[in-house]
């Protein structure tokens, strides 16, 4: 075991390792920094040594070859610094800083939205599965087939659009934007920050399961027609009862490697979710980056999100190992 | 005579399909009495299977019912779904086709046998539903019940799984036990087994039971009375020695007479109808025996083949750590004209062997030589041109026939490779159907059209299309009829001795080999055991394990099945007097 893990374990930093250089490699050989420091419409020209100066303070100088950026940053690596921000503002801020600002902004909301729509999506796929060709699963899977195919703008306007309605009504609604209001503070903050999070939740938990259910309602029909399923009523359990204990497990088996990369896909999934409600997370916070060309910013969000993945894959084998006795 | 438990009246089943309403099953009637054992016959599509289900209350939803089934003086069509889960499993259980698939794979088998223990008797406290498991296991023959209790489904095998399904089935003392194709999936001497156990478990709890085959040789043994059905309508229905000696109507004598015998040699004595059809196939098959064998042309000679498999363990650096003698210096040779059946249990060899004759190349160890020239030293163009005269006859008809290619393009498609005129490709696209029984104009239609049987009767004409030497029949009737597998039989009978190929026959099925084969070896781990002509094989078994394998063949005749004896329940373990190695626990659970 312990070698199985040892291995699997090098194999991930050399998959993270080998993503996060091209992602340098590709970000430093095709960003220009400089021009966003200093457009060439400047009212004034900078200096050449001030430039030169400003630029190799921040590795990100064009005039230094490629590969000795790489070596520095490398380096940097190593020693866990991920290099500074660059861009309009000139404050330097460690992108770790930044990182470790951001990413509890982005889990938060992306846990709770991904475990609900989850869970909603196993729930809603087997009943629709059960109850195949009834009218709650025709109006599910319409549902469900107009949400995958909506944008996820959409999905937020009308959200954001019907808490708007309920608020002109009744006078009470919930925050419509920005996820914290530096007015308030102690309890009053807490339960400003539990009510913003909960339209951007209603957004990603109803995109998760309106996928979640598809896929849970094709593994759902497989177990229906297994052989061990019949056995199970053969036991004398009734239809419901050898559905929960013998044909939900076996359903969610497949379930796991869906679930597993859900966590992961979720963080691109929720930028929209981010960009619209104002939240400051990671996924705003890359577009910005590769908008600046802010090189250093844009290589450790890969690295973050390339561990993230992996995480979720070993998290995916780890939930198939627990499901399926076969495979441990 | 005792009450029935059972009685079915006027039963019809229909489902809607897409194609239509299809009738499963049509006013049927019958009786089943406590402690009686029916069995109900049919080959595939009688309705058989349905009608059992519809016992059970576990058709599908969209099933139309009409009639009647009272299960000790209870209506059943007038129960809920709870009311009846209480009898399932309880008064009635039942035993399922495929073992393999029948249980759910992430439980352990002690926590599934259990479970049907608390389904019923939810005041039995875990720990004693558990231990009456293993007490369950131990009755079914399972060794080392305790360990094995632990263990989750794929770590058994076939035969162990349907020991399993069966003790599940007598958990709770049912008063009927209905046992669908129980054996359909397994090796022969497996087959035996678990039909003796059966037996002997209904003997114990004095259960009726109801016995789904298309087997008559199991029926034989096995069943008081039997129920005949043919495309969803009850056809005769008699005590077993009525059906089998004197059949009433038509479709019974020829069910009967399509089944195989391996004691056909020795006949004469039995007064069972069964196997008379299959004696024509015999004569077919042997009549032309007029060069002796040794002076005819060799057309396979296979000697000292090997075929090891690494297995191997880790997934970046792969280590060998043990290997697999698929196939262990086995030797035969094939004559001209000459029927050579491969036989042996699942496991033994015998598709590695065919795989390894097929491939044409050089074996691990050991060589192949066609026509007296080693597959070795062949150069790719005569590689190409010996793929027509060692030619394969599959076992599923339905998977080895393109869908989308019309049956005349199926048989071209051998010839095209060979590089035969459109005009000669007509005229024996014409000539294979007749030789196969089909017509002509069945060319232009797709493998979908056919029946199975029809189908197998194209696989053979595939084989049969560029003039082979040689055709490896590959189980070319397992997955038939047994009317149907009579029909193939005889027309590879009579392609043999008119067209004069030879066959390697690879089968597990020792009584459809009898009829057809001139030689027979039997193939155990990899080693061929026992090999010699047919009849001596069969009249006069030298080795242990072909004894055996005769042994554990059912036959179609009462009285003889009777006389066969097999491995026992252990009705002590049953009862809770379990000989478990750890009696301190034991008592302590107990008490």
């Amino acid at each position: 075991m312990a070698r199985f893990i040892s291995i699997r374990v090098l194999t991930y930093v050399i998959l993270v390792f080998l993503a996060t250089s091209f992602a340098y490699l590709l970000a430093a050989s095709l960003m220009h920094p400089e021009d966003v420091l200093y457009p060439p419409a400047a009212p004034k020209p900078v200096p050449e040594a001030t430039a030169q100066a400003y630029m190799n303070a921040r590795n990100i100088n064009p005039d230094v070859p490629l590969f000795q950026r790489y070596a520095n940053w490398l380096g940097g690596l190593v020693r866990g610094d991920f290099g500074v921000t660059t861009g309009t503002n000139k404050e330097m801020r460690p992108v770790l800083t930044v990182l470790s600002e951001r990413i509890p902004i982005s889990l938060r909301l992306v846990v709770l939205g991904t475990v609900i729509g989850t869970v909603v999506g196993v729930v809603v796929g087997m009943v629709t599965a059960v109850r195949r060709r009834s009218i709650g699963d025709r109006s599910a899977t319409l549902l469900s087939f107009v949400l995958v195919s909506l944008p996820t703008p959409v999905v937020i306007l009308v959200v954001q659009q019907i808490n708007q309605a309920i608020q002109n009504r009744t006078g009470y609604g919930l925050p419509a934007i920005n996820p914290v209001n530096p007015l308030l503070h102690g309890w009053d903050a807490f339960v400003y920050e539990s009510k913003a999070l909960v339209m951007p939740t209603i957004v990603l938990a109803v995109l998760a399961a309106a996928s979640y259910s598809r896929y849970m309602k094709v593994t759902t029909l497989d177990v229906l027609g297994s052989d061990y399923l019949r056995t199970a009523r053969a036991k004398g359990l009734t239809r419901g009862k050898a559905m929960n204990r013998h044909g939900l497990r076996m359903a969610l088996i497949p379930m796991g490697q869906y679930f597993a990369f859900a966590i992961g896909a979720a963080f691109t999934g929720s930028l929209f979710v981010e960009l619209m409600f104002n939240w400051q997370g990671v996924g705003r916070y890359v577009i910005s980056a590769i908008s600046m060309a802010d090189i250093n910013g844009t290589a450790a969000v890969v690295l973050y999100t390339g561990v993230l993945t992996l995480l979720s894959a070993t998290l995916a084998d780890f939930l198939q190992g627990l499901l399926d006795p076969r495979i441990r | 005579m005792s009450e029935p438990i059972l009685s079915v009246k006027d039963l019809s089943v229909a489902f809607d399909t897409e194609a239509g309403r299809v009738q499963a099953v049509q006013d049927l009637s019958y009786q089943v009495r406590r402690g009686e054992a029916l069995a109900i016959v049919g080959e595939s599509g009688s309705g058989k299977s349905v009608s059992s289900l519809a016992v059970m209350g576990l058709l599908p939803k969209g099933a139309q019912i009409s009639g009647d089934i009272e299960l000790m003086g209870k209506k059943i069509f007038t129960m809920s779904d709870r009311q009846l889960s209480d009898l399932r499993g309880d008064t009635i259980s039942m035993v399922f086709q495929d073992p393999l698939s029948a249980l759910t794979p992430v439980y352990r088998i002690g926590d599934q046998i259990s479970e049907v223990v608390r389904i019923h008797h939810p005041e039995v406290s875990k720990q004693k539903a558990s231990e009456r498991a293993i007490e369950l296991l131990e009755a079914v023959g399972i060794p080392e019940p305790r360990r094995r209790a632990q263990q989750y489904p794929h770590e058994f095998s076939g035969g162990m799984r349907q020991r399993v399904m069966i003790a599940m089935a007598i958990a709770n003392e049912p008063e009927l036990i209905i046992a669908d194709e129980p054996t359909t999936a397994l090796d022969v001497t497996i087959q035996a087994q678990v039909m003796a156990l059966l037996k002997s478990a209904q003997e114990m709890l004095g259960a009726a039971t109801i016995l789904i085959t298309h087997d008559m040789g199991v029926v034989a043994g096995f069943a008081d009375r039997v129920l005949v059905m043919k495309d969803s309508r009850l056809v005769e229905t008699g005590d077993v020695e009525q059906i089998f000696y004197e059949p009433r109507e038509q479709y019974t004598r020829d069910l009967l007479s399509a089944v195989p015998r391996i004691d056909q040699g020795a006949d004469s004595e039995s007064r069972s109808v069964a196997g008379s059809a299959m004696r024509t196939v015999a004569e077919v098959a042997t009549s032309d025996d007029t060069t002796p064998r040794e002076q005819r042309p060799t057309v396979l000679e296979v000697e000292d083949l090997h075929r090891v498999y690494p297995i191997t363990k880790g997934a970046v650096v792969r280590r060998k750590v043990g290997e697999q003698r698929a196939v262990d210096g086995i030797s035969f040779d094939i004559r001209e004209g000459e029927c050579m059946a491969l036989v042996g249990e699942s496991g033994c060899g015998k598709t590695t062997t065919l795989m390894e004759i097929m491939q044409l190349r050089t074996p691990q160890q050991g060589e192949i030589r066609i026509d007296g020239r080693p597959t070795g030293g062949l150069s790719r163009a005569e590689r190409a041109k010996l793929r027509s005269e060692v030619t394969l006859v599959f076992q599923d008809p339905m998977a080895s026939l393109d869908p989308r290619m019309p049956i005349g393009d199926i048989l071209k498609e051998p010839m095209r490779v060979q590089g035969y005129s459109a005009q000669r490709m007509n005229e024996r696209v014409e000539w294979l159907l007749k030789t196969v029984e089909l017509r002509p104009e069945h060319a232009s239609r797709y493998p979908t059209e056919f029946s199975g049987g029809q189908r197998q009767r194209v696989g053979v004409a595939r084989a049969l299309a560029c003039d082979p030497k040689l055709i490896i029949l590959d189980e070319p009737t397992s997955a038939l009829d047994v009317t149907v597998q009579a029909g193939v039989l005889a027309l590879l009978a009579d392609l043999k001795t008119r067209l004069g190929v030879s066959y390697l026959f690879v089968s597990h099925d020792l009584s459809v080999v009898r009829h057809i084969s001139d030689r027979i070896s039997v193939m155990r781990k990899g080693r061929i055991v026992e090999s010699g002509p047919t009849h001596q094989v069969f009249e006069n078994p030298q080795h242990e394990y072909t004894k055996e394998l005769l042994d554990a063949v059912p036959i179609p005749d009462p009285k003889v099945a009777r006389t066969r004896g097999g491995t026992v329940i252990d009705a002590e373990a049953f009862q809770g007097n379990s000989h478990d190695e750890t009696p301190s626990e034991q008592g302590s659970v107990r008490a």
